[in-house]
Formats: structure tokens, C-alpha cells, sequence
């Protein structure tokens, strides 16, 4: 496959992913192409469409998570969404943004397990293996992001989200 | 917990990559291929290396060949040389006792052959047998 149809083809998931872990468009855009030029770089090695979106999983997941651990060029939240890329309206735009908000205040890991799970939707053994971490790790960490968030929503919300969503 | 799944799978659903991502990607090749090493680049330049360390491997040990037959050749002269002084010598000292045995026997002779100067009879002549 030509190279500039994998970018056309993969780049709405690779800036998806880096955009949900990092919340800034600009980073978001760096590291995304940075990925695929990485990728033209390593294009030998990918043996199959497969391959192709795991290694493109894979490498944005440890950039960003690289990136989420240096505290000097953690990015700040976006105190508004207005550079947020035209996205198809949402049902709920405002609930989506809380929990938008709520992931990016996980824990690096947390961030990017919740991230590959539900905008992938990837099973917690895929991510294991993404993000070379143990299954059961990866288990704990969704499980406790997802109380957590769970908490802060039904604290923000007030007890009629919890109750209304149960 | 379980109902927040299908929350948060339209919070984080993929989003569209901002206008003109792909063109910023491919404007950024011909840079980055500058700055990356080429593979075949790589490989030529492996290859050149690998033949000329062979080639100057194949050069000491040629070296290497040539000093030792010259060495072997003239460990062969020097043998030679050897061997055929050590005849030479042993030829001489064959010939120098022939001479001194030769010149010892024909004294002998010539003492032999003189004739005693205070005794008629030559020494050599045996003595009339008696007659019975």
C-alpha cells in the first residue's frame, strides 16, 4: 500500500489516540506525525495491515505515556475545547466533555488503558501487550480508573447521574 | 461501572485529524529521509566495508605466505650449503688419512726394501735349508 494511503487511512486513529492521552491538539498533531514518520522510516519491517496498526498503536501509546511522565512538558488541560478538531455533535456534548475531562485526570497508565479500551476498543489482553504491562495490571487499573471516574461524576453530578445512569 | 462503558466509547470515539494532517506528514518525508541513514545506503556501505576487510585479510596472509617461503628457501640453501660443506670436509679428511696411510705404508716399503748396511746377508733372503 502506497504510504500516503496509510496516512489518510490511519490518521484519524493516531491523532484520536494521541489527542485523548495528551488533550492538546498541537501536541497531539506532534506526536502523531512524528509516528508516521517514524513509520516510513521502519516501513520494512511492518509485515501486514495488522502489524501495521499495532506498531501505529503501540508507538503513539509509549510516546505519549513518555511524554505524560516528564512533569516539565506535561500539557495543560485545555481550559476550553475551542481547539478541538470539528467532531460529529455529540448526543450529550457536555457529558462527553466531563468524561473527556475525567480521563485526562487519570494517571498516565489509567489514561492510556481507558483510552486503547473504549476508543479502540481493544481487550484488556491487547493492551497488555501494547503497553507491556501484566494483564492483570492492566485489569486493576481499568477497573479502578473506571470507580474513580464513576465517583467524580457522580460527585459533580450529584447523585441523580449515578441514579439515572443506574 | 458497567454503564459507563458506552459512555465514555462515544466520549473517546476516534476523531477526525485536523485539515491537511496528511500533506503536513508527506512535506515532512524528504527531511526525514535526509536525516535517516538510507537502508540500501546502509548496505552498500556494509558491503564496501566487509570487502575491504577481506581484501586486507587476504593481503597479510599473502604476505604472510610469501615470507615464509622465502624463509623455507633459504632454510633449503642453507642446508644445501651445509651438507655440501660437510662433504667437502669429510672428502678432505678421507683424502688427508689415504695420504698419511699411503705415506706410512710406502716408508714401511722403502724400509723394507733397504739393505742393512752391517749385515751381509739381506735380512729378507731366508737361510739356505740344510741339506740332509
Amino acid at each position: 500500500m502506497d504510504f500516503t494511503e496509510i496516512v489518510r487511512e490511519h490518521q484519524s486513529m493516531v491523532f484520536s489516540l494521541a489527542y485523548h492521552m495528551l488533550r492538546n491538539s498541537a501536541s497531539a498533531e506532534d506526536v502523531a506525525q512524528e509516528a508516521f514518520l517514524r513509520l516510513y522510516q521502519d516501513r520494512a519491517q511492518i509485515v501486514s495491515d495488522q502489524h501495521l496498526v499495532h506498531w501505529l498503536r503501540r508507538t503513539v501509546s509509549h510516546r505519549c505515556l513518555d511524554i505524560l511522565r516528564r512533569p516539565i512538558n506535561r500539557p495543560h488541560l485545555d481550559v476550553s475545547e475551542l481547539d478541538l478538531p470539528a467532531e460529529p455533535m455529540s448526543a450529550d456534548p457536555f457529558a462527553d466533555r466531563m468524561l473527556r475531562r475525567l480521563v485526562s485526570a487519570l494517571s498516565p497508565t489509567a489514561r492510556a488503558v481507558i483510552v486503547l479500551r473504549y476508543q479502540e476498543d481493544l481487550e484488556p489482553r491487547e493492551i497488555a501487550e501494547l503497553l507491556d504491562l501484566p494483564l492483570a495490571t492492566v485489569k486493576s487499573r481499568l477497573q479502578r480508573a473506571l470507580a474513580l471516574m464513576r465517583a467524580k461524576l457522580t460527585q459533580q453530578e450529584g447523585p441523580l447521574y449515578g441514579a439515572a445512569r443506574a | 461501572m458497567v454503564l459507563l462503558e458506552p459512555d465514555l466509547k462515544r466520549a473517546l470515539r476516534r476523531q477526525p485529524a485536523p485539515a491537511g494532517f496528511a500533506e503536513r506528514v508527506l512535506s515532512r518525508l524528504p527531511v526525514a529521509e535526509r536525516q535517516a541513514p538510507q537502508p540500501h545506503l546502509f548496505r552498500l556501505r556494509l558491503v564496501w566495508s566487509l570487502a575491504g576487510a577481506l581484501l586486507l585479510c587476504v593481503g597479510f596472509f599473502a604476505n604472510q605466505s610469501r615470507i615464509e617461503r622465502r624463509n623455507e628457501t633459504a632454510r633449503q640453501q642453507l642446508v644445501e650449503t651445509l651438507t655440501l660443506a660437510g662433504r667437502q670436509i669429510v672428502r678432505a679428511e678421507a683424502k688427508a688419512f689415504t695420504g698419511s696411510a699411503w705415506a706410512r705404508m710406502k716408508e714401511r716399503v722403502e724400509q723394507i726394501e733397504t739393505p742393512a748396511s752391517d749385515n751381509d746377508e739381506p735380512m729378507h733372503s731366508p737361510a739356505p735349508r740344510p741339506r740332509i
